[in-house]
């Protein structure tokens, strides 16, 4: 099982692995309700976590300077 | 004194001009050293607005500097064009060329120069490929050609350190194809010079510093050009910056026909900048492909999930549904049979049929003509109503 973190920091590879770990463990036809309720929220929340953080925030763009020493 | 006179009248029959000299050394500069190749290395090069060029061919060979004065006049620039275009060279300090041409002295400067009539291109990328082969080796022998390319590239690299030359049309194709991807990148950019002198040891340095600065890749861009414009991507300083950069270099150099150094060492080669961006959008393209599949299949297990729920529920209420049906109609059918097996016993029914309750005085149903003595009062009870009557006489069965 992926190393969980907590949202803020879970990184991309740890999310996406939980995710699909828990599309392999919902496929199983003997999953509870209950469980089933609980592990779908998680997948739906992984999911917003990956897509909000590429997809949702804004292009930024930043320029430095090289330091005296490198030109 | 006779001696001298004469001597000073030879000198003078024999002494030249400035410009009988220069006119003399010239006809013999035309006629030894006419159509001559000479080859060396550019040096400093002047463009003036008349449209000619003049440049120092230089060489050291033997350690200590020799320099030749070079005329590129408009005209044979113009004839030379298509030819150097085609095989992407320019005149730039630091190429090295055979040139043909014809020695001569310039009178008003008295200065010996060299008039260029032909170039021969296959020396200069000669030279290119041999300088660009030793780094190669080099860079190979010392492990570093391989090196970029192991390096780890983050699953979704958002964070982008970008070298390149500020407002130049790749800067500006590289940065409007990531925007277009509606990806949250974040862009570093450090402006650099992209060509001529100092501008690899630059780009080197950008390269360097952005990459300690925790970006995800660096990208190094810049627009198409001649092999003389990108020489400074296949400069020795720059491969080596890349080749040991600890993060994954891309590069998107404008390149007609084939690659430089760069490309070879590092990480991600593309063809333009475009081609640049687009490479790193897929990547991210690839996670986020990722994701998505993983979301329609969770939506899919959920939508199967709830539907066997929903068939479960429905085939309980079915089974409800024959299991009411079935007990109300076997009550049904017992009532019925009851309901006929009470009427068969009700004396009313049978009253209708004939039959008949006697009942003595005492209200006691008669039930044997012992009971039913001469005289006595007897009530007959029949369907519509009773009969009194008083007995007179009984006779047994047998007596029939």
């Amino acid at each position: 099982m992926a190393k969980k973190k907590s949202d803020g920091e879970i990184g991309y590879e740890a999310a996406v692995t939980e995710l699909e770990e828990i599309l392999a463990e919902l496929s199983d036809d003997d999953i509870d309700v209950d469980h089933l309720a609980e592990r779908v929220r998680r997948a739906t929340e992984l999911v917003k976590i990956c897509r909000d953080r590429i997809a949702a925030a804004r292009m930024e763009v930043k320029e430095i300077q090289l330091p005296d020493d490198a030109r | 004194m006779q001696h001298d006179l004469s001597s000073n009248d030879e000198l003078a029959q024999n002494a030249r001009s400035v410009s009988e000299l220069i006119s003399d050394v010239n006809e013999v500069l035309t006629r030894e050293f006419r159509d001559v190749w000479v080859y060396g290395e550019v040096g400093r090069v002047s463009n003036p607005t008349s449209g000619h060029c003049y440049f120092d061919l230089i060489d050291d060979e033997d350690g200590e500097r020799k320099a030749l004065s070079v005329n590129y006049f408009s005209g044979v620039q113009n004839r030379l064009a298509p030819k150097l275009r085609q095989h992407g060279i320019e005149i730039a300090a630091g190429i090295k060329v055979r040139i043909r041409g014809t020695t001569n002295v310039y009178a008003p400067s008295g200065k010996f120069g060299f008039t260029i009539s032909d170039i021969d291109p296959r020396f200069t990328l000669g030279d290119l490929a041999a300088k660009r082969e030793e780094i190669v080796k080099r860079l190979q022998q010392e492990g570093l050609y391989e090196r970029n390319r192991r390096t780890v590239l983050p699953l979704v690299p958002l964070s982008i350190g970008l070298v390149t030359s500020k407002g130049s049309a790749a800067h500006a194709d590289f940065m409007k194809t990531l925007e277009q991807s509606g990806i949250g990148f974040k862009v570093t950019l450090c402006d650099v010079r992209v060509q001529g002198d100092g501008s690899a040891s630059a780009m080197a340095a950008a390269v360097t510093h952005l990459a300690s600065c925790g970006v995800d890749l660096v990208a190094v861009v810049r627009g198409g050009g001649s092999k003389t414009d990108l020489a400074a991507f296949d400069d020795e300083s720059l491969a080596r910056a890349i080749a040991t950069c600890d993060i994954p270099v891309f590069t998107g150099i404008g390149h007609e026909i084939d690659t430089s150094i760069a490309d070879e060492v590092a990480y991600s080669w593309n063809k333009t900048p475009t081609a640049c961006a687009v490479a790193i959008i897929e990547r991210v393209g690839t996670y986020l492909m990722r994701v998505d599949m993983a979301a329609q299949r969770l939506a899919a297990v959920v939508l199967a999930a709830l539907s066997a729920g929903e068939r479960r529920v429905a085939d309980a209420a079915g089974r409800l549904r024959t299991l009411r049906t079935s007990t109300l109609n076997a009550t049904a059918s017992r009532i019925d049979v009851l309901e006929a097996e009470i009427a068969s016993h009700d004396p009313v029914v049978l009253m209708r049929r004939g039959w008949s309750i006697t009942h003595d005085a005492n209200g006691r149903v008669l039930k044997s003509i012992h009971k039913a003595k001469n005289g006595a009062e007897l009530t007959t009870r029949l369907a519509d109503g009773t009969v009194t009557s008083t007995v007179r006489s009984t006779h047994g069965q047998e007596e029939k």
